[in-house]
């Protein structure tokens, strides 16, 4: 292996690169990943106003306030637009009399009464409806809930507390509860949204290695059943074709991450137009991203580019030799199964490794250079995993490319000139002890 | 110049393909391989070439290991092919990249290719009804044509050495009459080419040396003219009125074909031909043709190849 293998790299990678472009399935899919970012935020803040602006069946409240705060109407309505048409009565009649008339004027009404307790310093909501009433308790609770914040406001305002220091004390905590192993093992627990976190770019980064991969493919076996490759390799070495074709879905992907990203710019900045910044803000709390968005970092992107390189180059090397294994486009779904598997098997035990939580499975996992591309991004980000395990599995990552790529300059000439039935691994090894290139 | 092929040899398992080739070509011309189906012709092309390893032997172009890379090389390849969703166009210019041409002459060179070779239509269609017009895909066109795109590929670097495994199969007359003038052009060039063919007639036309391989052995190797030399005139053609086979048995000629009075047959020599000539004129026999000659290339092909598959 010399710089001569690599003579002509360039000029494949121009030529397959602009061929691709050219190509109306590359465009369609580089549209539809484009489309997909730019309306992703504009549409998730509309369902998320749906969901959180959902109005209330609840016509009439009566409010049995028996405090000396007083709940203030225009505070109440403002906290949610859905309730600007309830009636707030204040009253201070029995419950019994409160609820004839709501049978009476046969509107869905509920009755809330209010009350401290002085022994403990608190303070009770209670809600009320009808036995006929059709109101749900869903509703119900949402609009006590409304109630009751407007009431806290009122009565922290009351202390000569200021609004930042009422979100402050209001500030959402959570609890998690776990096993002292489960704490050992990996120094983190495990929540629902870190494992929809791993499923997510799993299937975002199988779905872009399965494209390229299977460009791959499709190019050499196009060459070989076309015969062309003949014409070729006199003009180019093996390994500069094979080279070529990989840097070229290599750059065909980081442009659909590229469209990705730029679509979800886009998509930010309308969003922001249509419905102000504090929706993304409110999107990102309600999906629970808070702490992974502020964890992300120069370096977790460095992790990141440098693992999805490395888990790329690895399947596309895979998928150089399993394409040149076969001669025929017919072949196309056998030299694809390998990788396919290949990529499965890593997006499984990435899976798998949220779900079990064992130390040594993780460790393996993260080690495995079919699944380390899969997890140990995610798992860095979410802090699950340091440094040392991140450049340890680069590490052995580097050295079976390496190997993949000796593995190729023995073998590759013989593979892409064989015509015929599909080159076992048993007879690629042989090829390799012959040495036949 | 000078092209030395030395001990070439190459074996899958245990078959050997292709046993101990050695020529050389010291001056400009044509060299012709031939053998039958399987004899070895392409796998020694690809060995030459650098496509297949070999396992002994040495291809030295000037005194040094010939490197399609850095060499100027040209290919025909048997198996033609191009990619066939790609524009031609596309293709011709990432050919001339690939032999280190640039755009512009590339260009150059395809514009002058495409004239001669009579495919501009393909690569340059004229602007219809204002609507700008693409070059062809390769599978929009006809195998002739594609074969034609194939042989623009080859010569685009204007090669010094030039490989043409079977360039004439599958031609039309009219196109093969093309190719034909091409290749003499290139040999006028001073140009060495190597050429793999079973169509005898052309090989006899445009070479000066040939190797002739049978399973995967050389069985005949030399200058062709030396070559029918070597056999002398022992190949006569006689055409007749009527049935003479009674003259050629008292002659001791031996009759290699007869239909309807049109005999081949096979002398000794000159002293053989001449003797039966006399006994036809003597018996007032009205001759049509009378014709002593060489044996023709094909006729030595099927000689030599016929003797080692008996």
């Amino acid at each position: 292996m010399n710089k001569k293998d690599f003579s002509g790299l360039d000029k494949v990678f121009r030529f397959t690169f602009m061929q691709n472009m050219k190509n109306k399935s590359s465009i369609i899919i580089l549209l539809i990943f484009l489309t997909i970012s730019v309306i992703s935020l504009p549409v998730a803040s509309i369902i998320y106003d749906k969901v959180s602006s959902t109005g209330s069946d609840v016509k009439v409240v009566y409010i049995k306030n028996e405090t000396s705060i007083d709940i203030s109407t225009e505070d109440f309505k403002s906290v949610n637009p859905a309730y600007k048409d309830i009636e707030i009565i204040r009253s201070q009649a029995d419950l019994d009399s409160l609820f004839s008339k709501i049978a009476e004027d046969k509107i869905p009404g509920i009755v809330i009464d209010v009350v401290s307790d002085p022994g403990t310093f608190t303070y009770n909501f209670a809600a009320y409806k009808t036995g006929d009433s059709s109101l749900s308790d869903t509703d119900i609770s949402k609009l006590t809930k409304a109630l009751s914040d407007t009431f806290d406001r009122a009565r922290f305002a009351v202390m000569g507390v200021s609004d930042e220091q009422i979100q402050l004390f209001s500030s959402g905590y959570s609890v998690k509860v776990s096993t002292l192993e489960q704490i050992l093992d990996s120094g983190k627990t495990d929540s629902g949204i870190e494992s929809v976190i791993t499923t997510v770019y799993d299937l975002v980064l199988m779905m872009l290695v399965l494209f390229s991969v299977t460009g791959i493919i499709t190019g050499i076996l196009t060459e070989k059943s076309s015969k062309v490759i003949e014409s070729l390799i006199i003009s180019v070495r093996p390994l500069a074709l094979l080279g070529g074709k990989i840097l070229s879905a290599m750059c065909y992907t980081l442009l659909n991450m590229f469209v990705i990203g730029a679509g979800l710019f886009i998509s930010y900045q309308i969003n922001g137009i249509m419905f102000g910044s504090r929706s993304i803000q409110a999107i990102v709390d309600s999906a629970g991203l808070r702490d992974v968005v502020s964890r992300m970092d120069f370096l977790s992107v460095i992790v990141l580019v440098v693992s999805c390189i490395l888990g790329f180059l690895i399947f596309s090397m895979i998928a150089g030799l399993s394409g040149a294994a076969c001669s025929s486009t017919e072949d196309l779904n056998e030299a694809s199964i390998a990788i396919s598997l290949c990529l499965i098997l890593g997006v499984y035990i990435s899976m798998a490794v949220n779900l079990i939580n064992n130390f040594g499975f993780s460790v393996f996992a993260y080690l495995l250079p079919c699944s380390s591309p899969f997890i140990i991004p995610v798992n860095y980000i979410l802090g699950k995993t340091g440094m040392p395990v991140v450049l340890l599995s680069w590490m052995i990552q580097i050295v079976i490319i390496a190997a993949l790529f000796v593995f190729s300059s023995r073998v590759y000439r013989s593979l892409i000139i064989h015509s015929g039935n599909r080159v076992k691994i048993r007879q690629m090894l042989q090829m390799l002890k012959n040495n036949e290139n | 110049m000078l092209l030395e092929v030395k001990n070439l040899s190459k074996k899958y398992g245990e078959k050997t393909v292709v046993d101990n080739l050695n020529f050389e070509m010291k001056n400009p011309g044509v060299y012709a391989l031939l053998g039958t189906n399987g004899a070895g012709k392409t796998t020694s092309i690809r060995m030459m070439l650098g496509m297949l390893a070999h396992d002994s032997g040495e291809v030295l172009w000037n005194g040094k290991p010939l490197d399609t890379l850095s060499g100027n090389v040209g290919y025909l390849a048997e198996e033609r092919g191009l990619y066939p969703k790609y524009s031609i166009m596309d293709q011709l210019i990432y050919f001339a990249s690939l032999r280190n041409i640039s755009k512009t002459d590339a260009k150059k060179k395809i514009e002058y290719w495409a004239d001669r070779l009579k495919v501009n239509e393909y690569l340059c269609p004229s602007a219809n009804s204002g609507k700008k017009m693409h070059a062809k895909n390769a599978d929009q066109l006809s195998k002739g044509n594609q074969q034609k795109i194939q042989l623009m590929i080859a010569l685009i670097s204007d090669p010094e050495l030039l490989i043409l495994d079977e360039p004439l199969n599958g031609l039309d007359p009219v196109n093969t009459d093309l190719f034909k003038s091409i290749i003499y052009e290139e040999i006028n060039k001073d140009k060495y080419l190597i050429m793999s063919s079973h169509q005898m007639p052309m090989v006899e036309e445009f070479c000066s040396d040939i190797t002739i391989l049978d399973k995967s052995r050389t069985v005949l190797q030399g200058n062709l003219n030396e070559i029918k030399k070597g056999y002398g005139r022992i190949r006569l053609f006689v055409k007749c009125e009527t049935d003479i086979a009674e003259y050629i048995n008292e002659t001791n000629i031996g009759i290699i074909k007869n239909n309807e009075f049109d005999y081949q047959l096979k002398v000794s020599g000159e002293k053989q031909a001449n003797t039966l000539l006399k006994k036809l004129i003597e018996n007032d026999v009205v001759l049509i043709r009378f014709e002593l000659r060489e044996p023709s290339l094909h006729e030595i092909f099927i000689e030599k190849v016929g003797d080692t598959n008996e």
